[in-house]
């Protein structure tokens, strides 16, 4: 870890936040927090928007150390929203991507070659995973249904309720630092994908999905929610779209409900909304923006009916 | 601009209330009660404007079932007007929301209205107009109104206008609206109705007789042989088993070929051109069967590495492992694939005459598209069917007569085994011989038995590990001429021992599929499908759990 990690092990959480004012929230929390930001912690979005039940599952696994997955489709926010709840508790977050590739070698950590005194030594060196036990670091693993079973099971570990972590390579046993926080997000419901949409998930070992304290969804995002999103990322270019946007909002909407009733094999995610909007500011063309942003991924038959419902929505014709 | 897209989008909007009309052009509501259908018969026109598709979703969009029912009035006369009155609101929202329909709409407006209310006997059509533009904020003079509907109060409209965005109230204020219509004409109303209803019910029935009438027969046919193969079963039991070695009169005859000789090369053109004009009308089913199938190899296409091997590409992150120890020989990573490639699917069409028409079309496609799509991941597919070369037993049949008629001959007829496709072959060359199921005159007998034992032994020769036969039939063997002259469950019990043979052997997953006729006393894996659309649906099943 190339971060000053001592620094980072000093810190503790030394004030408490107020949650209702910093997310507008209605519930009233008080969540411990840190003064000072450090390394790693994120930097702050000031235009993001909380989704109201997924942030106070992120608060509730800060506060009561519970281990919390979020799952949903893509493009909904699952990470940021861990990213930002962080960022304002000045929590410093560590994202680990469990693509398929990665083995328990690179959590756990490896023999790697080193100099020492002019000559090639082989040591044992930390991975991430037992770096960020030690740590008061939110440890956030993304696209958790990717991982590959055997890799699981290292996490597995550490989701236990006092997860101490064995190092066999080193015979050390790890006890995790009190503020360490660990949080999930995946696409899929842990029993592989049925769509079609998310190739490279797995089955999840149920035994281990049991260990996850708060199983968090997030699917759907309001339209007047999706609207202030997009609102906030365009900035001071917000005046240029604001007419059209509930209308854009409304295509996504019927293109996202078409999806799940099958009738196309594509949806629409609130990422590319948001794309669509600024390629929008960018080539001032909403037709031209719609079909560099979503309509060209699109397949023949899908085609077809999204350029029908966009002649709905907006009563134009692309062509 | 085609149906699809328009049905499609139709769908979408009314929030999936409209189902897809399948063949026949009529949009089938989803509704939990009729109350919400409008059949509109597509007659005089083939294509509708997009108006038309835009006007009958639409008014529905907005329209919550619960809240419709919960506040549903009892006679018939008030339902009619309590529905206006909840259909101008979804449309007034609707014209707000979608400004794309609200142009469709409003370009062939008249005409729809012409239509919709052609039967109407109380003014409806004037109501309806009337409040669709109160609910936009149009101008419209009360005067008019008033004289025709004198029991509503100016303050009932301003009340109902006001709570457009509350279903729940505006849905109470509609009932009370629509109570106030109470008049004698119920009576007749009502029998407008039946009458009307049964039209549209007994319509579609006497379309698919008129157009399959050869079907009908030769499945009573079957049927009757049935029966009576049933009923001399039960009687004379012992017997058959005895005598009832299958046999073959002669094999002189047979023939099995490859599609492209049984017809010049330029015909079997002509044909493929026909059945493509003939899959036009099956887009829809073309275009789903396509979706999923995708869907499930994508589902399938997941790959991951393994580990610690002993060959395979080089593994850096146990570089330092290989350098420490020369010996540590496990430093290489194999990708994995989760889909058995090492696979063959044989698809075996009844080629029988009872498949004329849509049961053999279907099939043909559903093969196609399969080939189609399989081929890109590898996996290979063969495609045969089976039939006989005559109707009366053919050549065999007059040998049998030179040889003056030894009885009990066995299988008395010419066998015409067809190869589609070749399991090895390119598609792109093939895909021409699917044509031939239009051939005329080519769907004769089916001899289920024998074409089985030729699939299976075509399978027995590939060096693929998996072996999937999928047999798809819509009856139980059947050939006149061996029949007449042979116990009649000849052919029937071949079939069964044939196919525990395979069974019992378990190098080849055999899987029947049966169209509208129970398989299952043949096969062990057997499904029975009630129409041929579902054909896709069921193969996509089986192949999805049989390539894991």
């Amino acid at each position: 870890m190339q971060v000053d990690s001592k620094e980072i092990k000093d810190f503790s959480p030394d004030i408490n936040i107020d949650v209702s004012s910093i997310f507008g929230m209605k519930k009233k929390m008080k969540v411990q927090g840190f003064k000072e930001k450090s390394a790693l912690v994120p930097t702050i979005d000031e235009n993001y928007i909380f989704d109201e039940e997924t942030t106070t599952s992120i608060l509730v696994g800060f506060k009561f150390n519970k281990k919390v997955l979020i799952q949903g489709l893509h493009g909904t926010g699952k990470s940021s929203h861990i990213e930002q709840v962080a960022a304002r508790l000045n929590w410093p977050c560590l994202r680990i991507n469990l693509d398929g590739h990665i083995s328990r070698f690179d959590l756990l950590g490896k023999d790697s070659i080193v100099l020492k005194d002019n000559k090639q030594v082989t040591t044992f060196k930390e991975g991430l995973l037992p770096w960020a036990i030690q740590n008061p670091v939110a440890l956030v693993l993304d696209e958790y249904d990717a991982g590959r079973p055997d890799v699981m099971f290292v996490i597995q570990r550490i989701l236990e309720v006092e997860g101490k972590l064995t190092l066999l390579d080193q015979n050390k046993v790890i006890t995790p630092h009190p503020f360490f926080r660990i949080f999930g997000t995946c696409n899929t419901l842990g029993l592989g994908d049925n769509t079609g949409l998310y190739s490279g998930t797995q089955n999840l070992n149920q035994g281990q999905l049991d260990r996850w304290n708060i199983f968090s969804t997030l699917n759907f995002i309001e339209p007047d929610i999706e609207k202030k999103i997009i609102e906030g990322k365009l900035g001071k270019n917000k005046s240029k779209i604001s007419d059209k946007l509930t209308s854009m909002i409304r295509l996504a909407n019927l293109i996202r409900q078409a999806f799940s009733s099958s009738d196309l094999s594509v949806t629409m995610s609130p990422r590319t909304c948001i794309l669509w909007a600024e390629n929008f500011i960018i080539f001032g063309n909403l037709e031209k923006a719609f079909k560099l942003t979503f309509l060209n991924k699109c397949e023949m038959n899908d085609k077809k009916i999204i350029i029908e419902l966009y002649q709905r929505c907006f009563g134009k014709e692309i062509e | 601009m085609t149906i699809y897209e328009n049905e499609n989008a139709a769908k979408i909007i009314s929030r999936n209330k409209i189902k897809l009309a399948v063949k026949e052009k009529e949009f089938i509501s989803n509704a939990r009660n009729k109350f919400l259908d409008e059949f509109i018969k597509f007659e005089n026109k083939t294509v509708f404007e997009k108006g038309w598709y835009d006007f009958f979703s639409l008014k529905i969009r907005y329209i919550d079932e619960k809240l419709l029912f919960q506040y549903m009035p009892d006679n018939t006369i008030s339902k009619t007007f309590y529905k206006i009155l909840l259909e101008t609101r979804s449309l007034s929202i609707g014209f707000s929301n979608f400004t794309g329909c609200k142009m469709n709409i409003e370009s062939v407006f008249n005409e729809i209205k012409k239509e919709v209310y052609k039967d109407s006997k109380n003014n409806e059509e004037f109501f309806f107009e009337f409040f669709l533009s109160k609910f936009q904020s149009k101008k419209t003079k009360n005067s008019k109104f008033f004289k025709n509907f004198p029991m509503i109060s100016d303050n009932q409209i301003e009340l109902l206008k006001n709570n457009l965005d509350n279903q729940q109230k505006f849905n109470e204020l509609a009932k009370r609206i629509a109570s106030l219509f109470k008049k004698e004409e119920i009576k007749e109303d009502n029998q407008n109705n039946i009458s009307k209803n049964t039209n549209q019910k007994s319509k579609s029935p006497n379309k698919e007789k008129k157009r399959i009438p050869l079907n009908k027969e030769r499945k009573k046919k079957k049927k009757d042989i049935q029966d009576l193969e049933n009923l001399n079963q039960s009687t004379e039991n012992n017997q058959i088993e005895v005598s009832n070695k299958y046999k073959i009169f002669t094999k002189e005859f047979d023939v099995a070929k490859n599609a492209q000789k049984l017809v010049n090369s330029d015909e079997l053109n002509d044909l493929r051109k026909k059945f493509d004009e003939e899959c036009k009308d099956y887009t829809k089913l073309i275009n789903e069967l396509a979706k999923k199938l995708k869907k499930l190899l994508l589902a399938f296409d997941s790959t991951a590495w393994e580990f610690s091997q002993d060959e395979g590409s080089f593994d850096g992150s146990r570089f330092a492992a290989f350098i420490a120890n020369n010996n540590n020989s496990s430093i290489y990573k194999l990708e994995k694939k989760n889909i058995e490639k090492n696979t063959i699917v044989s698809l075996l069409m009844d080629n029988s005459g009872s498949m004329r028409g849509k049961p053999i079309i279907t099939s043909a496609l559903t093969s196609e598209i399969l080939t189609h799509t399989l081929e890109k991941c590898n996996v290979n597919v063969e495609i045969l069917g089976f039939t006989t070369n005559e109707w009366k037993g053919g050549k065999s049949k007059k040998k049998w007569e030179g040889f003056e008629r030894p009885s009990k001959p066995g299988r008395l007829n010419d066998l015409l085994h067809i190869i589609y496709k070749d399991a090895d072959a390119a598609w792109s060359l093939s895909k021409k011989n699917l044509g031939l199921v239009l051939k005329d005159g080519l769907l004769k007998e089916n001899i289920d038995g024998e074409a089985l034992i030729w699939a299976s032994s075509r399978l027995k020769r590939r060096n693929e590990k998996k072996k999937i036969l999928i047999v798809i039939s819509d009856g139980a063997p059947v050939d006149d001429s061996t029949l007449s002259v042979n116990s009649p469950g000849i052919l029937e019990n071949h079939l069964r021992e044939v196919v525990s043979e395979i069974e019992q052997e378990g190098k080849i997953n055999l899987v029947a599929i049966g169209i509208g006729h129970d398989v299952s006393k043949y096969y062990k894996k057997a499904f029975t499908i009630d129409s041929p659309d579902k054909l896709g649906d069921i193969i996509i099943e089986n192949l999805a759990k049989n390539l894991r």
